[in-house]
């Protein structure tokens, strides 16, 4: 028996809330308008772009205190990304409508224009190769290893060759190996730096040394502004291992970066290695950053803490300055004692997520999970089971459920006040 | 004579087949001996956070959105002027928000001011239950004084004496500290967390 269709004797359906219908020669068709979906600040939309052949993001404006940083890029760069330029909003005319924008080629090429991330610039990517046939010290997201990417083969060293210790691993590229690429966009924000310089006088007999470091501030660029880069990130360390206070003038950079989101192209099956991304790759972003963000640097000070006796010499040109004295029988001493200082006196700034309180939905397991001496927890014991599971599917996913997680307050601001 | 099974739009003759409601833009059409289904893919949940705001006809409304103070009073509700008085920014009855005016000279030459939250502290930098919170337009969303704390709220970007476009900048409800300066010099500083 052959079944009939089920709206062959019903009366004509009624358009429900957000449908549509529209009648053609073909027939009746029904469509939905989606909701709008939230989508957060930062958030990155990797495309590929056919007019400049490569692939482009964009950024969902975020904001750091009230400002939206800008993306620099070059006119003609600018032009062939295939954003599409219409109208400028905030003027009314179409974009590029400038008179610079009319200038000889030569100069389209290299003069710079600031679009602030209101405007929906186009970023170009510079990707850098990771997995199978890419840089080997960078990791390789679990999320793309389920997908089929293959983490890069390190070969044992010679030594171990020779000695037996090890097999060499094949080079040869599994089966249906799919190749990743990735770009980091950061965020730049120009800040006053600290520098130090420190003067070493022996004593004259007792062998305790006289030091003196001389603390300073210096300026970013002029031309340094709140801005987006794009390519690999590393973040800055401060005082990190190699750092030798007592070798020469001591800077720091006169910026801090924090990773907004981390675009990711993955190859369909079998793409020969070392390939170049084309538009069958398919996009995926990690992102880092989910909220506006405010900012904030320490104040140039005294510490309360420091040894000797501070004091401020008269300043030339408005620059601030501190010199600090103290004493110290060795050469480790000194160098701690001056790391400290420099550690002490940073003026690197610090991003927080304005939330009121809290950074992170993550469920954390108690730690009464652990003590259970006696008959089973069976709160305790659900608790970790949720955190768990919740851990797991970090590992599984590139960016955590709404409400996501924010940049937590520098505590040091209220307790060093 | 054919072996088509269906109607054809160039047949003489009309014929009694049903025809399908064709998926269009968002939605499927799933077909199986049970009958027909139309799906669609539900769109994610907005986010209607404190401190949204709307802009409409020049003004802006906002989500109701509160701040406390570290040690002080709180939450509190800051207030809109609206005609020269200062109302509740959730509205006098509560249900209808008070709209911010805005004002075309407020913008700076980039074509841009912001909505700012403007707390007033008391001596200890605390807000207590009788100081003035208020949500401003202004172009001046930093201030060093020593009983005037700023915290922008939202940007407004103009096209000319129009606004165009407003862009969130809080999404929780704020919590107010003010340091003041140390020994040696400096402003105090007003942070929101």
């Amino acid at each position: 028996m052959k079944m009939r269709h089920s709206h062959f004797h019903r009366p004509p359906g009624r358009l429900g809330a957000g449908t549509r219908i529209t009648s053609d020669a073909l027939g009746e068709a029904l469509s939905t308008t989606p909701a709008s979906r939230f989508k957060h600040p930062w958030c990155t939309t990797a495309k590929w772009s056919p007019t400049a052949k490569r692939w482009v993001a964009t950024v969902i404006p975020g904001f750091v205190n009230e400002r939206t940083p800008i993306f620099r890029a070059t006119v003609e760069e600018q032009k062939e990304s295939g954003n599409p330029w219409e109208n400028n909003p905030l003027t009314g005319r179409p974009f590029f409508s400038d008179s610079v924008f009319s200038s000889p080629t030569a100069e389209r090429t290299t003069r710079t224009v600031d679009l602030p991330l209101h405007l929906n610039p186009a970023i170009p990517l510079d990707i850098h190769g990771i997995g199978f046939d890419g840089d080997p010290s960078l990791p390789v997201p679990q999320f793309f290893l389920d997908l089929g990417v293959a983490k890069a083969p390190r070969q044992p060293s010679p030594e171990d060759l020779l000695e037996g210790l090890a097999e060499p691993v094949d080079p040869t590229p599994p089966t249906d190996l799919r190749l990743l690429r990735a770009c980091d966009l950061w965020l730049h924000q120009p800040r006053l730096a600290l520098t130090s310089d420190v003067s070493l006088q022996p004593g004259p007999a007792t062998g305790i040394s006289n030091v003196t470091q001389t603390l300073g501030v210096r300026s970013p660029a002029a031309s340094d502004v709140l801005r987006i880069f794009q390519g690999t990130f590393t973040p800055f360390i401060p005082f990190s291992a190699g750092i030798d206070p007592l070798a020469g003038d001591y800077e720091e950079p006169t910026y801090d970066e924090l990773l907004i989101s981390t675009v990711y192209l993955l190859s369909p099956p079998n793409t020969p290695l070392g390939s170049m991304p084309d538009p069958t790759w398919q996009p995926y972003v990690r992102h880092n950053l989910f909220w506006n963000l405010q900012w904030a640097q320490p104040v140039f000070r005294q510490v309360t803490e420091d040894p000797g006796t501070p004091f401020i010499p008269p300043l030339a040109g408005g620059a601030a300055q501190l010199v600090i004295n103290f004493l110290t029988a060795s050469l480790n001493d000194t160098t701690q004692q001056a790391l400290n200082i420099l550690s002490a006196h940073s003026l690197a700034g610090n991003f927080w997520t304005p939330t009121g309180g809290g950074r992170d939905a993550t469920f954390a397991a108690p730690a009464a999970a652990q003590k259970v001496k006696t008959g089973p927890d069976l709160k305790a014991n659900q608790a970790a089971k949720i955190a768990a599971s919740q851990a797991a599917k970090r590992i599984a996913q590139l960016d955590p459920d709404f409400p996501y997680t924010a940049q937590p307050f520098p505590i040091s601001f209220i307790t060093a006040a | 004579m054919n072996s088509w099974s269906y109607p054809r739009h160039w047949d003489a003759q009309p014929v009694r087949m049903p025809v399908l409601t064709q998926p269009g833009t968002g939605t499927r059409l799933t077909v199986n001996a049970l009958g027909h289904a139309t799906g669609a893919t539900p769109g994610g949940a907005t986010f209607n956070h404190p401190f949204r705001p709307a802009l409409s006809a020049g003004r802006i409304t906002f989500q109701l959105g509160t701040v406390t103070s570290l040690a002080g009073d709180g939450p509190m509700e800051p207030k809109i002027k609206v005609n020269g008085q200062l109302v509740p920014m959730s509205g006098k009855d509560g249900i209808t928000p008070a709209a911010l005016a805005l004002s075309a000279e407020v913008a700076n030459s980039d074509g841009i001011s912001w909505a700012a939250m403007e707390v007033h502290p008391d001596d200890k930098g605390e807000l207590t239950k009788d100081a003035k919170v208020e949500i401003v337009h202004t172009a001046t969303v930093v201030s060093h004084e020593l009983d005037l704390g700023r915290c922008a709220i939202a940007m407004i970007l103009w096209n000319g004496r129009t606004p165009l476009r407003v862009l969130p900048i809080v999404h929780f409800n704020l919590r107010y500290v003010r340091l003041l300066p140390a020994p040696g010099g400096g402003a105090p500083r007003h942070l929101f967390l």
